[in-house]
C-alpha cells in the first residue's frame, strides 16, 4: 500500500516537474520590433577621420557616413560603402521606384566628441549623431546627392517659428547621385554640428528623400542664438 | 529489479508527458495571443462586396478628400463598422491635453492596393469604385495621424507622356478650421483611406502622395489608366484662374509640393 502511494506521487511529481519546467522551448516567442537604441558613433583617428570631417566642413551639409544593424559603438570610416557594394545594398537610379522611399524614421542620437578646432565659427558646439531607421518589413531607399544628404536642422526662434540653422541649403533641387538600400531593421547615420549657447529652444531635423519629406520629433536644446543669423548670412 | 525498471520508465514517461503538454499549450497560446509584427494586407475586407462598381471618369484635374476608414490591428480581416473612425476615443490626441509634437508623425508605411476595389461606405449609392491605401505602423512607437472630418490628406499623381510625375488631383478647398483631429496609430495597427479608381484611354502609372503633419510620403508606382485631360484644369471652371493667382502656394497647400502641368514655373 505504502509502495503504491509512493509510486502514485512520483508519477504526479514527475508530470508537474515536466509541465512547469522553465524551458526556452516553452516560452512564448517574442514579437520582434524595430526599436532603435541609438548607438555611439566614434570618429576614428585615421585618415578616414580627417576625410569625414573635411567632407562635412566643405559642403556644410550632413554626409552619409554608413549604415548598420549594430547597436553599440560604430566607428566611422570613410570607405564604409565598400563593405556594402553589390546589388543587395545599392540600386540603380532607374529601378529606385521598385523600392519605397517612404516610411523611414529620423532621429537624433547622442553627442559625438568633437575634434578640437574643427568649427572655429562657434567656440561651443555639439556634434550630434543622426539616425535614419527602416522599421518596416520591406527594404527602403535612401537618396544621396553628391555625397551629402538633403538634411537640415531647424530650430524655433523667439517667435516660435521653425527656422533652418544648419545642414543642406538647397533641399529641393539636384538629382540624386545614387541610392542606398536600407534593409529592414537597418539604420543609416550621419552627424551634424550645432552651436550651443543660452537660448533654450527646440530643434528638429528635416530630411528630403526623393519626393518624401521626413521631419523628426523636436528635441530640447540650448542654442547659440547667433546660429540663426549666421546661417542666413551663409557664414 | 523488474519493478524498479517499470517505476523508472513510468517517471520518465510522466515527465515527458508534462513537458510535451506544456509545449503544446504554449504553442497554442502563441498562435492566439501574438499578432504579426509586420503588416499584411487583410485577406477579407467587409466592404469588398460582389456588387459591380464603376470606375471614376474624370475629364480634368479634380479635387479629392480621401475617406478615412478607421484604424485596425494587424490581422487577416478588416471589418468596417459605421462611425469606425470615432471608435478610438482614448487614442485621439488633443492640443490642450497632449504634447502632440512629441509623437512621431513619420514612419507610417504607404501601401496602395489598386487591385482591391471597394465602395466608399459613406456614399454607397454612387456605385463608384475605390481602392484602399493602407498606412501600417510597423515601428515600436505610436505615430500621430492627422486628418479632418472623415478624411485624410492625400492626392494622386500620374506620369505624363514624358515620364514626369504630375498631380491629377488636389486637396479639396476647405474654408472651415473645425474638425481637425489627431489619432494615435499604435504599433501593429494600420489606418486605411480610400482613393478613386480611374479609367481612361491613357495607360500610365499612378502613385499616392500623402501628407501627415509636416511629413510627405509618396508610394511606389502602380499601373493604371486615366484620361490625359486629367493633367489639365477644367476649362469650363475658374479653378485654373484661382490656382494660377499663386502657383507656389497652390502647389504647396493643395498638391503637397507638386506643381500641376499648367502651373509649372517657366524659367
Amino acid at each position: 500500500m505504502k509502495n503504491a502511494q509512493l509510486f502514485y506521487w512520483s508519477i504526479v511529481l514527475s508530470f508537474l516537474f515536466g509541465f512547469y519546467l522553465k524551458s526556452p522551448f516553452s516560452e512564448n516567442q517574442l514579437v520582434s520590433h524595430s526599436t532603435l537604441i541609438p548607438p555611439k558613433l566614434e570618429l576614428g583617428k585615421d585618415s578616414a577621420y580627417s576625410r569625414t570631417i573635411l567632407a562635412y566642413s566643405k559642403k556644410n551639409a550632413p554626409v552619409l557616413l554608413g549604415k548598420s544593424f549594430h547597436q553599440d559603438t560604430i566607428a566611422i570610416t570613410s570607405d564604409w560603402f565598400t563593405e556594402f557594394l553589390g546589388r543587395k545594398n545599392f540600386c540603380r537610379l532607374d529601378s529606385v521606384e521598385q523600392f519605397g522611399t517612404d516610411g523611414l524614421q529620423l532621429s537624433f542620437g547622442g553627442q559625438i566628441d568633437p575634434p578640437p578646432g574643427l568649427f572655429p565659427k562657434f567656440p561651443d558646439h555639439q556634434l550630434l549623431s543622426i539616425f535614419i531607421l527602416n522599421g518596416a518589413a520591406e527594404p527602403k531607399v535612401l537618396m544621396r546627392y553628391s555625397g551629402i544628404l538633403k538634411l537640415s536642422v531647424e530650430a524655433q526662434n523667439r517667435s516660435e517659428e521653425w527656422e533652418q540653422i544648419a545642414g543642406s541649403r538647397s533641399l529641393y533641387d539636384h538629382i540624386a547621385s545614387w541610392q542606398l538600400k536600407i534593409l529592414p531593421g537597418e539604420f543609416a547615420f550621419s552627424l551634424v554640428s550645432i552651436p550651443t549657447g543660452d537660448f533654450s529652444t527646440q530643434i528638429r531635423l528635416r530630411l528630403v528623400n526623393g519626393d518624401n519629406i521626413i521631419v523628426c520629433s523636436p528635441f530640447e536644446f540650448n542654442l547659440d542664438y547667433r546660429a540663426f543669423q549666421a546661417f542666413e548670412a551663409d557664414l | 529489479m523488474q519493478h524498479a525498471q517499470k517505476y523508472y520508465w513510468i517517471i520518465i514517461v510522466a515527465f515527458s508527458l508534462g513537458f510535451f503538454m506544456k509545449m503544446q499549450l504554449a504553442k497554442q497560446q502563441a498562435e492566439v495571443e501574438v499578432s504579426p509584427s509586420f503588416f499584411q494586407v487583410p485577406d477579407y475586407i467587409s466592404l469588398d462586396t460582389a456588387r459591380s462598381l464603376r470606375p471614376h471618369k474624370e475629364t480634368a484635374i479634380s479635387s479629392m478628400s480621401p475617406s478615412f476608414l478607421g484604424k485596425y490591428p494587424f490581422g487577416d480581416s478588416l471589418i468596417w463598422r459605421v462611425r469606425e473612425e470615432w471608435a478610438f476615443d482614448d487614442d485621439y490626441l488633443y492640443y490642450e491635453r497632449d504634447t502632440i509634437s512629441k509623437f512621431l508623425s513619420a514612419g507610417l508605411q504607404l501601401i496602395p492596393r489598386p487591385e482591391i476595389q471597394i465602395e466608399d461606405p459613406r456614399i454607397p449609392s454612387n456605385n463608384l469604385a475605390y481602392f484602399p491605401v493602407f498606412l501600417p505602423n510597423e515601428t515600436s512607437s505610436s505615430i500621430a495621424l492627422f486628418g479632418k472630418d472623415s478624411h485624410l490628406y492625400a492626392t494622386l499623381e500620374a506620369r505624363d507622356s514624358f515620364g514626369h510625375w504630375l498631380p491629377i488631383s488636389y486637396r479639396s478647398p476647405d474654408f472651415c478650421g473645425w474638425g481637425r483631429w489627431t489619432l494615435k496609430i499604435n504599433p501593429q495597427e494600420y489606418g486605411v483611406m480610400l482613393m478613386p479608381v480611374y479609367k481612361g484611354n491613357f495607360s500610365t502609372q499612378l502613385r499616392v502622395r500623402f501628407i501627415n503633419g509636416e511629413n510627405i510620403s509618396v508610394s511606389t508606382p502602380f499601373p493604371a489608366s486615366i484620361a490625359y485631360e486629367q493633367f489639365y484644369f477644367d476649362k469650363a471652371s475658374n479653378d485654373k484662374e484661382w490656382a494660377a493667382k499663386d502657383p507656389a502656394a497652390f502647389a504647396r497647400s493643395y498638391c503637397f509640393g507638386s506643381y500641376p502641368l499648367e502651373l509649372i514655373p517657366k524659367y
